[in-house]
C-alpha cells in the first residue's frame, strides 16, 4: 500500500487538489464574499506598484503632451471652444427641463413620504455624490473583466458601490483595500444590471458576455425594441441610479417561438480607454 | 527551499503586475500573456513532485484571488497544466528552446479548457464563440512566446542553470 502511494503520490495529490478546487468553486458561488476576501489581500499587495507605474506613465504622457505634441494646437483649441459653447447651451436647456420636471412632480404629488412631523412631503431625488478615481490596472485574464482604481476604504469606498464614466455605467466595486479597489465591469459575464429600454419602457436584465458586448435578457416579445434604442438602469436593484445609461441596442432578434427576445447592446462607456471614472457614493439615496 | 519559495512568491507578484499593468501600457487590448501559467510550467519541468503540484495549486489560487470572482478554476487549471507538463517532460527533453514553447502551448490550452469547463458547469456560461476563441488562441501564443525568457530569468533567480545540473550529472 505504502509503495503504491509512494509511486503514485503525484497523481493522488493532483486528484485531491482538483477535487478541492471543485469544492472551492462551489463555495465561492454560494458565498461571493469568499473570493473577495483574498482579492483585497492581492489588491493591497499590488496597488503600490500599480500606483507608481500609473504616476510615472502620467508624467511621461504629460511631458509629451506639453512639449512634443503641440502641432495644430490652435485649430484644436478653436474646435474645443466651440464645443464648450454648445455644451453650455445644452446644459442650460437641460437644467431648465430638470427644474420644470421637479415643479411638475410637486404639482402631481408624484412621490410622497411622511416626515418627522407627521406631514406628507414630496421627495425629490438627492443630487449624486461622486468621487473621482483613476484606473491604475486591468485584469489581464481573458475570463474576467475588472479594473483597479487608486481609491480605497480610506476614501470612503466600500463593496457594492456603482462606478460610472460621466453618465454611463462602468461597473460595480467588488473588492476594497485601504488605498485601492477592484471594479467588476458591466461586460464581465458575472455582471447583471436591472434595466429598462428608454423608449418602450420594457424591463429586463443586462448581462455581460465573454466578448465585449452586453445582452438584454427577459424582454417580452410584445415590446417593440429597435436598433439604436438606449437602455438605462432601472434603479430597482438599488445599486445603479435610475437613468444611468448602460448601452445602445445593436441587434434584436425575435425567434418564431419563446417568451423573450434576443437583444444585444453596445456599452456606452468606452471601456477600452478607461482612465478616470466616478464612484457614486450615495447611489441608494438617489434612487428615483 | 526557502529561497525557492521566496523567488516564486516574488515571481508571482511580478507576473501579476506585468499582466495587469505593464502589458496594457503598450496594448489596450484585453489579451496578455499568462505569466502565472509560465511559473506553473517551470514547476512542472523542475519540481516533479507533490510539492510542485501544491505549488501550482497555490499559484492558481493566487490568480483566482486576484480575479476576485470565483475560487477554483485557475487553481484546477494550474494543477492539470502542471501534471501534463510533468508527463510531457518525462518523455521528451523540454527544458530548453522549442520544446519549452511546445510544452507551454499544451499547458496553456489545458488550463484554459479546464477553466472553461468549470465556468460552464458551475455558472452555465456559454464559452464557445468565434471572437472569444480567437482571443484565447492569442493568449496561448503570447504565453508560449514569453515562456523561454521568463524561465531563463527564473533559473538565474534561483541560482541554478542547466549547465550546473549537467555538471552534477557528469560528476
Amino acid at each position: 500500500m505504502s509503495e503504491f502511494l509512494r509511486r503514485h503520490s503525484l497523481l493522488i495529490t493532483s486528484v485531491v487538489l482538483v477535487a478541492l478546487c471543485c469544492q472551492l468553486m462551489s463555495t465561492s458561488i454560494k458565498n461571493p464574499s469568499f473570493p473577495r476576501l483574498g482579492g483585497r489581500f492581492v489588491l493591497a499587495l499590488l496597488a503600490p506598484a500599480q500606483k507608481f507605474h500609473h504616476e510615472a506613465l502620467s508624467s511621461v504622457n504629460h511631458a509629451w503632451d506639453r512639449y512634443v505634441a503641440l502641432q495644430n494646437i490652435e485649430v484644436e483649441r478653436d474646435e474645443l471652444v466651440e464645443r464648450v459653447k454648445n455644451l453650455e447651451a445644452e446644459n442650460s436647456r437641460l437644467t431648465e427641463y430638470r427644474s420644470e420636471n421637479d415643479r411638475l412632480r410637486v404639482l402631481l404629488d408624484y412621490r410622497t413620504s411622511t416626515n418627522s412631523t407627521g406631514l406628507n412631503a414630496t421627495v425629490v431625488s438627492a443630487p449624486r455624490q461622486e468621487l473621482s478615481a483613476s484606473v491604475i490596472g486591468q485584469e489581464a485574464s481573458n475570463w474576467a473583466r475588472t479594473v483597479t482604481l487608486d481609491r480605497g476604504s480610506k476614501d470612503g469606498l466600500r463593496e457594492g458601490l456603482p462606478v460610472v464614466d460621466g453618465n454611463a455605467v462602468v461597473g460595480q466595486i467588488i473588492a476594497v483595500s485601504a488605498s485601492s479597489s477592484k471594479v467588476l465591469l458591466l461586460i464581465d459575464n458575472t455582471s447583471a444590471i436591472d434595466a429598462i429600454v428608454q423608449t418602450s419602457r420594457a424591463q429586463g436584465t443586462v448581462e455581460g458576455m465573454l466578448e465585449e458586448k452586453l445582452r438584454l435578457l427577459y424582454v417580452l416579445r410584445e415590446y417593440e425594441i429597435n436598433v439604436g434604442d438606449r437602455v438605462i438602469a432601472s434603479g430597482l436593484d438599488g445599486i445603479f441610479p435610475k437613468g444611468t445609461l448602460i448601452g445602445v441596442v445593436t441587434r434584436v432578434e425575435k425567434g418564431k417561438s419563446g417568451l423573450f427576445q434576443d437583444i444585444e447592446l453596445e456599452p456606452s462607456a468606452d471601456l477600452r480607454r478607461l482612465e478616470n471614472v466616478f464612484v457614486v457614493l450615495n447611489a441608494a439615496a438617489g434612487r428615483g | 527551499m526557502l529561497k525557492s519559495v521566496i523567488v516564486f512568491f516574488l515571481a508571482f507578484l511580478i507576473g501579476l503586475f506585468v499582466q495587469a499593468t505593464l502589458v496594457h501600457s503598450f496594448e489596450s487590448a484585453w489579451v496578455a500573456p499568462d505569466f502565472i501559467l509560465i511559473l506553473v510550467v517551470y514547476l512542472g519541468l523542475h519540481h516533479k513532485s507533490p510539492a510542485g503540484a501544491v505549488g501550482a495549486f497555490v499559484l492558481g489560487l493566487g490568480a483566482d484571488f486576484a480575479e476576485a470572482r470565483f475560487v477554483g478554476p485557475n487553481a484546477a487549471g494550474a494543477v492539470l497544466a502542471f501534471c501534463l507538463t510533468v508527463e510531457i517532460s518525462n518523455r521528451i527533453y523540454a527544458e530548453k528552446g522549442p520544446a519549452t514553447v511546445l510544452v507551454t502551448v499544451v499547458a496553456s490550452a489545458t488550463k484554459l479548457v479546464a477553466y472553461a469547463l468549470m465556468l460552464m458547469l458551475y455558472t452555465k456560461t456559454n464559452v464557445f464563440s468565434g471572437p472569444f476563441a480567437w482571443t484565447v488562441v492569442k493568449e496561448i501564443v503570447l504565453t508560449a512566446l514569453f515562456a523561454p525568457l521568463v524561465m531563463k530569468l527564473l533559473g538565474w533567480g534561483r541560482g541554478r542553470s542547466i549547465s550546473r545540473v549537467s555538471d552534477a550529472y557528469r560528476r
